[in-house]
């Protein structure tokens, strides 16, 4: 018992709940105890109810005989008044005391003795009196009374009047002041019959109920502590004292419902509440005769209190049994819990390493089983980390030493040793060799016999091929596997060969051999380790390659350390020869320049020499020629010579400086190509025409052979007809009297080749490249013979480079010559940059100064160009300088010029404005072509800027409107984004002095344009300046 | 599907130069899809033989395609510097006009967010550094949808966080739900429709002139292939002052043929300036 509430006690709360056993202690204790308080208290519950109904029945009972008691009791007590009454004793004496006969003293002496007596034996009455029939006291066994006058007349008056028994409900006697009872009952005349007038006085007897009823009634009820017999009248007045209020007698008004009940004539029985307010079980009656109620009652708690502990007693009985199975089933389950204790036990103390743990078996059949296979697993257990602790054994071997000589030893041994076996050896697979050489034994004392095996035959090959264990077993000891150790030689029992393969590839083989029989199950261990094995000889082995390639990279390492330092070296002596280049090419491109820019100088120079020299000449050629025409008279023959040789002279010169000034101009860059898609027959033939005086002269055949092609080039007429003329000029120059020149073409893909031959004097070979250059003809001879300015050549060069043709002469010294040159047919977007020409496009310039895009490379280039880069301060193309050389304008101060801005954009008039009058220009400006019409015709401005498309009137209409006054002097400048048409164009050129589209220039150059317009007149170069471009 | 429309996507950069190729192929087909529907080509094959015969089309693509979410002061450290070392340096080098007026171009302005911080910035310069400062902003896109809502001016809530509290206060008038850029910013800010790879024109005509001090060419390139980029940048080189500036977006770079003309002078924030100074 001790020992269950130690275990009992020993469970922890939450043990309690979460074990087996405490959860089922836990559904039993309930299941058990609920069952005994539902029973104790069905039980209490029956047993009140079977005291209550036996208590009913026999309080019922009681009540019954108490009442019959009562009945009886007063029955008996009116019998003996009436007894009494009519004794015919009493009726004589009574007449002679009335009649104070004689003897009467007597007479009410010996009545008195009777009543004494009487009164003596009863016991129960208190007064006994013998009246008169106008109440006086005749006779009384209290001798005091006599003669007295009762003061309770209808004691004497009932009897007298009715002539039978009068029963006097209860009243408090005046003597005694108790609740009392009087019977009376008439007394007649001796021998008559009972008639009222033989009435000659009253018999009454008188009771104190209180002493009388009240042991009466406590002797028929046992009433115990708490109970109580209770008389009441209609009233309900107790008719005795209260048991729990003294001196209550027919003083006190029960206000119960038993006592109202029974004064109401109802009888019953049941619980109520008495007059102390207690709950008594009570019964009630009526006594007819004297209209009383009776009330036996007791208290509950009294009646119910045995019963009750009768109940108690039950429930503890049944806890107590309750109790009793719960500890039965607590032991009960301790033995079945027991052996999963163990079990629990056994389990933990394997989990923390003691392998060694088992249980003990035995036990009912399951239990047993249990135990059995507990035992089975930790022995499973316990052989798998042998296992791995072997396996570990082997693996710190395998890691000890990357190696290979190391970790092949410390291997071998720690395997043998490890798996039980007494020898051991190592082959590593030689590759060059195709031979497993031996490279580490444990345990034999001289070492193997065997030194190299062959991986492909015998027992040892199979293994091998089939990636097998080859074990040998119960060895004959005399066989050739004796094996010297230093305990001695030694025969084994088993013998394993086990090859080493790391993927796929064969890395050695491991021997072993013990002294006891192996067993089967080792094989997958060993193969295992084998493969481990294999991996860090494998390992072992890339290391070994890895350091020497380590090494050998050392050495290649500090060689090209070495090279690099020289490399560094030499660089750096490249680094500064670099910087030196860099300054040298700096200087060149900074003479370069000066270069350019003195060649444009000169260029300059020239076009304005010959413009100053051919002014006097052409006096000195007019002049002359007047002379020679006789103008002045006929000239004496000397001086006639004399003009003769100015007028030549001066013409010469006059070609001379032409041929200059062309050149010169085409060296500043000023020449412009009116390039157009067109036949050569035609300027060619113009040529010809020209030429043909000079050839007739010489009697030279001239042959065109293009007069029948049907031919296109793109170039300027005007040019390519000087070309001819040039060329042909020449050939008829450099031609003998009789000549031949010829003139063909030959049409290539892109362009045309033009020859022109001839079988004049020719040109030696060592000038053949020289007679393109200024002032340069063949022989310095040749001028004086054949006159020329030695330009043409150089002049008809630059100008087919211009077209971006070639030009080169093939010569038979003395035979003629023939020069070819070619034309495209079409665009070029760029003339070969070996030329020397400065033109707009050989200007030097970044990528970004091309015009953007292929179409636009093919727009006319007479127009201005687009704008260039940064600020855009110049123009390709003809007359940009012109454009922005100011010294050449001579405009107005811009304070005097008032402008007329029209345009319907806010935005655009506000920043005109702002920019215009930051210039300082008067600048009024409009959004509507109306006012702009109004506000030009009313006031002069200088300028005009007109926007093309306006919501009210166009700029188009303003333009025409304005045209309409010829006295307006304005100059109007169309500024718009509107694209113009051609026909749109021409209808503006007309009445404009500048179109200019938005977007199209920068801001300074438009502030030129403005500039320039001041001191420009209609129809000067401005006009030439359009801005549109499409 | 997503090859075809892979493949789709390179005709498009063939025929048209707009680099789609880096658009996820989801998104691009759900907007495709849409021009599809409006043209009533049913195959890629349509539409594409469809875009080759309209070159009107181009823009509805373009339009369709690209995205215009922004809000005010995006990369706000660019507009930092703008507002501390860039337009005041370019100001000053003007300081030898009379009246100096700066000129601005956005090429690629889509909702104008840009514009108009830009154009905040300006007027406060104006007001606490350069009394008097002229500025003339000019902003084109090839969207013409764009370009009315941008000129409109009314921005939600969330275009403004970034939006200084004084400043939308002083700028701004609200509108409801909306705020409305004020007459002062307006007033300086100039639209205009312009396509960057195909106009003949050299500048923008709305822009009158072809010379830019700052040009903002943000998140524009990154919609065109290499040699489309080159052309935009000839462009935009041609239009620039000296000195100038031109800012890209934040993941676009400078391309080969501009590295020799521009440098960058703000580390990583894509602002470049003329290398001649």
């Amino acid at each position: 018992m001790k020992n269950f509430w130690q275990r009992f006690s020993d469970i922890a709360p939450l043990e309690m709940i979460s074990s087996f056993r405490g959860r089922l202690l836990i559904i039993i204790s309930l299941i058990t105890i609920v069952i005994a308080i539902s029973s104790g208290i069905i039980n209490y519950h029956l047993t009140m109810r079977t005291a209550r109904d036996e208590f009913q029945e026999s309080f019922s009972m009681m009540s019954n005989i108490l009442k019959s008691d009562i009945e009886n009791w007063i029955y008996e007590r009116k019998f003996e008044v009436v007894s009494m009454a009519n004794n015919p004793l009493v009726q004589d004496a009574l007449l002679k005391i009335i009649n104070k006969e004689t003897g009467y003293e007597q007479s009410t002496n010996d009545l008195q003795v009777l009543l004494a007596h009487f009164a003596q034996n009863r016991g129960i009455y208190d007064g006994m009196i013998l009246l008169d029939t106008n109440g006086r006291v005749m006779v009384s066994e209290i001798i005091e009374y006599d003669n007295s006058l009762i003061l309770i007349e209808d004691i004497y008056n009932r009897p007298l009047e009715t002539g039978e028994v009068y029963f006097k409900d209860v009243y408090l006697s005046p003597n005694t002041n108790k609740p009392t009872i009087s019977i009376s009952a008439p007394v007649f005349a001796p021998g008559s019959s009972g008639e009222i007038q033989n009435i000659i006085g009253v018999m009454s007897f008188r009771i104190t109920i209180q002493e009388v009823l009240e042991p009466l009634l406590a002797s028929t009820a046992n009433l115990g502590a708490t109970g109580e017999v209770v008389l009441v009248n209609r009233e309900g007045i107790s008719l005795m004292d209260l048991r729990h209020r003294p001196g209550s007698g027919l003083k006190y008004q029960l206000q119960t419902e038993a006592s109202a009940r029974a004064a109401r004539g109802e009888e019953g029985v049941g619980e109520f509440k008495d007059y102390t307010g207690a709950q008594v079980l009570a019964a009630y009656r009526y006594i007819s005769d004297t209209g009383w109620g009776l009330v036996v009652k007791k208290g509950q708690e009294e009646i119910f209190a045995p019963w009750r502990a009768k109940a108690i007693i039950q429930i503890v009985v049944d806890i107590g049994m309750a109790l009793l199975i719960i500890m039965l089933c607590s032991i009960l389950l301790n033995g079945l819990i027991r052996p999963l204790r163990e079990l629990t036990e056994g389990a933990l103390a394997i989990s923390s390493g003691d392998l060694d743990k088992r249980v003990v078996t035995g036990g009912t059949i399951e239990i047993a089983a249990l135990r059995q296979a507990f035992n089975n697993m930790a022995d499973n257990v316990q052989n798998r980390i042998d296992d791995k602790n072997k396996f570990h054994e082997v693996l710190k071997a395998l890691l000890f030493s990357i190696d290979m000589n190391t970790l092949l030893r410390v291997t071998v041994e720690s395997v043998a040793r490890t798996y039980g076996y007494q020898v051991g050896a190592i082959y590593i697979c030689d590759q060059e060799q195709g031979l497993l050489v031996l490279s580490a034994t444990y345990g034999a004392a001289k070492g193997f016999s065997i030194q190299k095996i062959s991986p492909t035959e015998g027992l040892i090959g199979e293994a091998i091929k089939n990636k097998e264990i080859s074990v040998l077993r119960n060895i004959p000891s005399d066989s050739e596997y004796v094996i010297e150790t230093f305990t001695g030689p030694i025969a084994p029992k088993s013998v394993l060969h086990i090859p080493l393969f790391f993927e796929e590839q064969l890395q050695g083989l491991l021997a072993l051999a013990s002294i006891n029989t192996s067993e089967d199950e080792e094989n997958d261990v060993m193969m295992m380790v084998a493969d481990i094995m294999a991996v860090a000889i494998n390992q072992a082995r890339i290391f070994k390659q890895t350091q020497k390639m380590s090494n050998r990279l050392q050495v290649l390492n500090e060689e090209l350390t070495a090279q690099n330092e020289e490399l560094k070296t030499q660089s750096e002596e490249l680094a500064a020869q670099s910087e030196e280049l860099i300054a040298q090419r700096r200087d060149l491109e900074d003479k370069n320049q000066a270069l350019e820019r003195a060649t444009q100088h000169k260029s300059e120079f020239l076009a304005k020499m010959s413009h100053e020299l051919r002014t006097p000449l052409n006096a000195i050629l007019g002049f002359s020629e007047a002379l020679l025409d006789n103008l002045f008279g006929k000239l004496p023959n000397k001086q006639q010579e004399c003009i003769e040789d100015i007028h030549s002279s001066g013409e010469h010169l006059l070609g001379l400086i032409n041929d200059i000034l062309d050149l010169s101009k085409i060296e500043a860059g000023r020449t412009d190509l009116a390039r157009d898609h067109i036949n050569p027959t035609q300027p060619l033939k113009e040529a010809l025409a020209i030429i043909a005086t000079e050839a007739g002269k010489k009697n030279i055949i001239i042959e065109n052979k293009l007069e029948s092609e049907d031919l296109l080039i793109y170039a300027d007429p005007d040019k390519l007809k000087q070309i001819f003329l040039n060329l042909l000029s020449n050939a008829i120059k450099f031609s003998h009297n009789d000549g031949f020149v010829s003139i063909d073409v030959e049409s290539q893909t892109d362009y045309l080749e033009f020859s022109v031959a001839d079988n004049g004097i020719g040109i030696p070979p060592d000038k053949k490249r020289i007679i393109f250059e200024e002032f340069k003809q063949a022989d310095n001879t040749i001028s004086r013979e054949y006159g020329g300015t030695g330009l043409g050549l150089t002049i008809t060069h630059r100008l087919v480079e211009l077209h971006g043709g070639h030009i080169w002469v093939e010569s038979d010294f003395g035979h003629g010559s023939i020069f070819k040159f070619t034309i495209p047919k079409h665009t070029v977007s760029r003339i070969t940059a070996d030329t020397s020409i400065t033109t707009s496009e050989a200007a030097p310039a970044s990528d970004f100064s091309e015009v953007p895009t292929e179409e636009s490379a093919s727009l006319d280039e007479t127009t201005v160009k687009a704008p260039k880069t940064g600020g855009g301060r110049k123009y390709s193309g003809n007359n940009s300088s012109a454009l922005l050389e100011p010294s050449i304008c001579k405009h107005l101060c811009p304070s005097d010029i008032q402008i007329l801005l029209v345009d319907d954009d806010k935005h655009v008039r506000d920043y005109l404005t702002t920019l215009l009058e930051s210039k300082g220009y008067h600048v009024t400006s409009t959004d509507n072509g109306g006012q702009a019409i109004k506000i030009a015709l009313q006031e002069h401005h200088d300028i005009i800027i007109l926007d093309l498309v306006m919501p009210d009137m166009s700029g188009f209409k303003v333009l025409k409107e304005l045209s309409e006054h010829p006295g307006l002097k304005s100059k109007i400048v169309v500024f718009s984004a509107k694209d113009l048409t051609d026909d749109e164009k021409k209808e503006i050129n007309r009445s404009t002095h500048l179109i200019y589209g938005k977007g199209m220039l920068s801001q300074d150059e438009f502030l030129s344009l403005i500039e320039r317009l001041n001191g420009s007149d209609k129809g000067d170069s401005v006009e030439n300046h359009t801005s549109y471009r499409r | 599907m997503d090859d075809d429309i892979k493949k789709l996507v390179e005709e498009i950069y063939f025929i048209t130069g707009y680099d789609f190729r880096s658009y996820r192929p989801e998104t691009f087909q759900r907007r495709i899809s849409l021009r599809m529907m409006d043209t009533k080509c049913s195959t890629y094959q349509d539409y594409l033989i469809f875009l080759k015969n309209h070159p009107a089309e181009r823009e509805p693509l373009v339009n369709s395609v690209t995205i215009k979410v922004s809000h005010f002061f995006r990369n706000p450290l660019v507009f930092e510097v703008l507002y501390n070392e860039v337009l005041p340096k370019v100001i000053t080098s003007k300081m030898s006009d009379k009246t100096p007026q700066l000129r601005i171009w956005f090429a690629g302005c889509a909702g104008g967010e840009e514009v108009y911080s830009t154009a905040i910035l300006i007027r406060e310069l104006e007001n606490k550094r350069f009394p008097g400062l002229k500025a003339f902003l000019l902003a084109t896109d090839i969207d013409r949808q764009a370009l009315e809502f941008a000129r409109a001016g009314i921005y939600n809530k969330a275009a403004l966080t970034e939006v200084k509290k004084g400043y939308l206060d002083k700028y701004f008038q609200v509108e409801g739900k909306y705020y409305k850029v004020n007459k002062w910013i307006q007033e300086i800010v100039s639209f205009g429709y312009y396509d960057l790879v195909a106009a003949k024109v050299p500048s923008p005509p709305s822009g009158l002139f072809t010379n830019y001090d700052l040009i903002f060419c943000r998140n524009v390139l990154m919609y065109y292939n290499e040699p489309v980029n080159q052309q935009i940048f000839k462009r935009l080189l041609g239009c620039l002052n000296n000195p100038g500036y031109i800012i890209l977006g934040e993941a676009e770079s400078l391309l080969p043929n501009a590295i020799n003309r521009l440098q960058e002078v703000y580390p990583k924030l894509r602002i470049y300036k003329n290398h001649h100074t």
